[in-house]
């Protein structure tokens, strides 16, 4: 494996974030796509389960996190298909960008993304679902990145693979839902402890399994995502 | 090489034999459910071997699925 | 060997399955408290073992693919998802069934079961890419990154799952097994052991062959003969 200086890498890494905000910036309608998707989704949430204000209320964190999911999934998807389009993904690499660098560009950036996501969604399942914050922005503030960080790091290396083979709409759900499901189980739990009080203190045993879900696919994905790329 | 690592790790697995079954109460007959179990198990192995005969190497051209 | 294979082996599974289901269901003592129901055990549990091992063969074999490329490992481990596929999903149903009668519903978010299921999803979908995946290189290097990153899941899927539950409901605690039910066990696990060698072996060749089809060029991958490698590199150089 070639040898990176940090410092080189981590500078590779901000200018292709830049590189993917700026594009994102400029075009802006994925974004907004994604936000509406989002919002439907929430709001079918309420119309699936009926007009029980109570379990709404009850399930409210579950909600959040199964809509940022989905909204993932498509984001992920997208992030590849654009690179893909006109093979500038070769293109990065042949710049020569470090694989472990645009790893990294692309999981930030995706949780940058999920992260601006959840902060507008809070507002509309607050309005929606009539709950309240109780324990404090602080903790939800944790929740939202660790939560956006953990869906995008395995998501990344998944959404890489699936772009490059047949049915990848069907692929990438397929294989990121069941990966997921711990980060997908301690966000949502995180959530409802900040939404109902926490008054059996559980809510740092969530925040330490999203922060051991991060390391772990944080890690894994830097280890192993030049491997998927390479040709 | 298969059949040594498998053997040796049979052993080890053994332990977690302790763990697997639970359940509490008493139950009077339940041969339906033991029936059941053995004979869903027997059939797909018959199944999967029928599957794996099918698609044997050097059959025809068209053994792949 | 290929005659152990082809006649040996089929026999051993044979006897040994039929000696140790024999013995459970005819030999051994109903359980105390679940009586002939718990006789399930002799199949369920081999099966659970059984599909672990295969699942650790497939990991073994994607580390091992991804650092030395080489079709066998690529078909080993293709053919122990399919085969620990199998066992899993058998596993999974005579442990519903199971559940019926001892905890009154067939699912009841066990983490133990639940963590297989996730596992069994996670393998499906493992399979799933294989064939989405023309490149037979690329399907065997993403196939064992899959492979590997939802082998690393499985711990982590066990420990949330057992916490969010713990939240609800307390474990439910291993008991000691009879010694009279330890016997039948163990036979039916070597013969399920056996089962599953001869399932792979078969697997294996299937999946072997179909990848030489796949790269009738052989100058297009690594061979696995060294004598074929030497050659390709010297013509490269």
């Amino acid at each position: 494996m070639r040898k990176t200086r940090p410092l080189s890498l981590l500078k590779t890494t901000l200018v292709l974030i830049r590189k993917d905000l700026l594009i994102e910036w400029r075009t802006r309608a994925r974004l907004n796509a994604l936000v509406f998707f989002a919002m439907a989704t929430l709001l079918l949430f309420s119309f699936a389960l009926g007009p029980d204000t109570k379990l709404l209320e009850r399930n409210a964190g579950g909600y959040l996190w199964l809509a940022i999911l989905f909204a993932s999934v498509l984001s992920l998807g997208e992030s590849f298909r654009v690179e893909t389009e006109n093979a500038c993904l070769d293109g990065v690499r042949l710049a020569p960008a470090d694989a472990r660098a645009i790893f990294l560009s692309k999981a930030l950036g995706n949780a940058l993304l999920l992260l601006a996501l959840g902060v507008v969604l809070v507002p509309v399942m607050v309005a929606l679902y009539g709950v309240r914050i109780v324990t404090g922005f602080g903790d939800l503030a944790s929740i939202l990145v660790l939560g956006s960080l953990a869906l995008s790091a395995p998501g990344t290396v998944y959404a890489a693979i699936s772009s490059h083979a047949r049915a990848r709409d069907v692929l990438l759900p397929l294989l990121l839902f069941p990966l997921v499901i711990p980060a997908l189980l301690s966000a949502a739990k995180g959530t409802t402890l900040v939404l109902q009080g926490d008054p059996m203190q559980q809510l740092g045993s969530w925040q330490g399994l999203l922060l051991g879900f991060n390391l772990i696919y944080w890690g894994v994905g830097f280890v192993l995502f030049p491997r998927v790329i390479e040709d | 090489m298969i059949a040594l690592t498998s053997l040796t790790s049979v052993s080890s697995l053994m332990v977690l034999a302790q763990a697997s079954s639970v359940g509490s109460g008493r139950l009077v007959g339940g041969w339906g459910y033991v029936g059941a179990c053995y004979g869903i198990t027997v059939a797909a192995f018959v199944l999967y071997s029928v599957s794996l005969w099918a698609r044997r190497p050097r059959a025809a051209s068209d053994s792949k699925e | 060997m290929d005659k152990f294979v082809k006649w040996g082996l089929p026999a051993l599974t044979l006897g040994l399955l039929g000696w140790g289901w024999w013995l459970g269901l005819a030999w051994a003592p109903p359980d105390r408290e679940m009586g002939d129901v718990q006789r399930i055990m002799y199949v369920h549990v081999p099966l659970q073992w059984m599909a672990m091992l295969a699942m650790f063969i497939n990991f073994v074999a994607a580390v091992t693919y991804l650092m030395r490329q080489s079709w066998k490992t690529d078909a080993l481990a293709e053919s122990a998802a399919e085969v620990g596929l199998l066992f899993g999903t058998l596993g999974m149903i005579t442990g519903a069934i199971w559940g019926r009668p001892t905890w009154g519903v067939y699912w009841s978010w066990d983490p133990r079961l639940t963590s297989e299921a996730i596992l069994l999803v996670a393998y499906t979908g493992y399979l799933v890419l294989r064939r989405f995946v023309e490149d037979p290189e690329k399907r065997a290097v993403w196939s064992a990154v899959v492979a590997i990153i939802g082998a690393i899941n499985l711990p982590i899927v066990w420990f949330s799952v057992r916490w969010w539950r713990s939240l609800h409901q307390t474990q439910s605690s291993p008991k000691t097994v009879d010694p009279q039910m330890v016997l039948p066990l163990r036979v039916a696990a070597f013969g399920m052991l056996a089962l599953m060698v001869l399932f792979l072996v078969h697997r294996y060749r299937i999946a072997l062959a179909e990848r030489r089809a796949e790269v009738a060029l052989p100058e297009a991958l690594p061979t696995d003969d060294p004598a074929l490698r030497a050659a390709q590199s010297s013509k490269v150089a």
